[in-house]
């Protein structure tokens, strides 16, 4: 039988462990408490709004900046703070001190009146009247796109339907293009049994308690398993404080705006019509293959929203010869957000874009 | 029996290991079952179930609300519409505000600070220096 004094290496393990756990715990707890957390604090203006919308320009942080302005386009899904989630794991913190001249377009969460915008109201309408704005404000005649999940495929939108945009490079972020390749939200989305004109008909934007149930089954045991692994690295303040605060952003979920979410299921869930080529917009055809400037996509080896086989085609369809594919580990938020990001993607998308941001 | 020189067994490893395993094999279970055509079927029809019962409780509380005199959610929404319109004209004067700012002639006080677009990467700008 083995006896405490048998094995002090477990005993002291234990002790270690526990104490761990009380001290990192009140950290913890300090997260959990927290109604309000600090998200999204990277200094910003507002510079335009329509609606719900609202454009950001983040405060410059360093003597010079890259000439080149960074528009972001952000998605409809969810809250926008993903990229700038707290000081020390924000992504649009980091852009700005590497010197970037960083605006992003924050959708807001849709009001009943949204009920009625529909895909063309983003990419012909609200994108392109953004880019004006950020070329207006930064005096440059230029730009370089950053898209993240739907944003990246609104980007794509804007850039098929716009030929001549001035949008000198693309950065697109787990992005999806082919839609059958959405796993089980394909399967559930089945034209045979998902009645979509009746739930926009009948509720207007689709609630955020829909969406993030859905969200919660694609991994049914995440709910579960979630803290058990935060208690595993209880020891990882960085991990702690930022599986919070992703934590937090992920139940923070918005409603998806009505029209938009019709067009989406039938065009691109049913029709897949971004990847065949044949999705129209305002009656203007959105032309991926004619979409020529440098281009680089980056996606995650366990994303399980918007899975591998969904983003790979983007760069597939586009023009440009000058492009690239970036699998990282991780999932669809730590990609982007926590210490994942920030040794992963963040130094390669500064590599990456400050050469073309001169 | 274990003694002293018999390496502490890593529980935590092992819970670990375990963890992650179990966690796989229950998401591949419920993922498969999720995957098939019955799932979406019953997905479909309990979502007709709800937004019939949604319907439904909106009509009633709808005429309710009439009878009582009491604004319906429709005619707070139409409110809000309105509001709306008002933010929006709103923001366009803002907008034309701030561009007129900008467009006059910098006094020391609107003027914005801006710093220099000229940032080269560190790789470029240090080959710059050597040259």
């Amino acid at each position: 039988m083995t006896t405490a004094s048998a094995s002090p290496d477990v005993a002291s393990q234990v002790q270690t462990t526990v104490d761990t756990i009380l001290r990192r715990g009140l950290v913890g707890l300090e997260y959990i408490s927290l109604e309000d957390p600090q998200v999204g604090s990277t200094p910003k203006d507002t510079i335009h709004t329509d609606g719900s919308m609202k454009l950001y320009h983040y405060r410059a942080q360093t003597d010079e900046v890259y000439r080149v302005p960074l528009l972001v386009v952000t998605s409809l899904v969810s809250k926008p703070y993903i990229l700038d989630l707290t000081p020390g794991q924000s992504m649009m913190e980091f852009l700005v001190q590497q010197g970037y001249d960083v605006y992003l377009i924050d959708w807001g969460v849709p009001r009943n009146e949204d009920s009625s915008l529909r895909l063309e109201d983003y990419a012909l309408s609200r994108i392109p009247e953004c880019v004006d704005r950020v070329l207006e404000d930064s005096g440059e005649d230029e730009l370089n796109l950053l898209g993240y999940c739907v944003g990246g495929s609104l980007a794509l939108m804007y850039m098929g339907t716009h030929p001549e945009a001035p949008v000198g490079n693309m950065v697109c972020l787990t992005t999806p293009v082919n839609f059958k390749g959405m796993g089980l939200f394909s399967q559930w989305t089945d034209e045979r049994y998902f009645d979509v004109d009746r739930i926009v008909d009948t509720l207007g934007n689709v609630p955020g308690e829909i969406l993030l149930s859905a969200f919660d089954m694609l991994r049914p045991t995440g709910r579960l398993t979630s803290p058990i692994q935060v208690l595993d690295r209880i020891r990882d303040d960085k991990y702690v404080k930022s599986f919070m605060m992703v934590d937090r952003w992920a139940a923070d979920q918005i409603p998806f705006p009505g029209e938009a979410f019709r067009q989406m299921v039938k065009e691109l869930y049913w029709k897949n019509a971004m990847l065949e080529g044949t999705l129209e917009l305002g009656g203007q055809r959105v032309d991926l293959s004619g979409i020529d400037v440098p281009m680089i996509h980056a996606m995650a080896q366990h994303d399980h929203i918007v899975p591998y086989e969904a983003a790979k085609p983007a760069l597939e369809q586009v023009a440009s010869a000058d492009t690239e594919e970036v699998v990282l580990r991780g999932g669809h938020a730590s990609l982007v957000a926590g210490g994942n990001a920030m040794y992963r993607l963040w130094p390669k998308l500064d590599q990456w874009l400050s050469v073309r941001s001169i | 029996m274990s003694t002293n020189e018999t390496a502490a067994p890593d529980f935590s490893e092992a819970w670990r290991q375990w963890a992650t395993q179990s966690e796989r094999q229950w998401n591949e279970f419920f993922n498969q079952m999720m995957g098939t055509e019955e799932f979406s079927q019953s997905l479909g029809r309990n979502l007709d179930v709800f937004l019939h019962f949604q319907k439904t409780m909106n009509e009633a509380m709808g005429s309710f609300f009439t009878a009582m005199n009491v604004p319906t959610r429709t005619d707070v929404l139409a409110l809000g519409d309105r509001m709306l319109a008002i933010e929006n004209r709103l923001a366009a004067l803002e907008a034309q505000l701030s561009a007129a700012l900008a467009a006059a002639p910098a006094n020391g006080t609107n003027a914005k600070a801006r710093p220099k677009r000229t940032r080269r990467p560190p790789a470029a700008a240090e080959g710059e220096t050597a040259n």
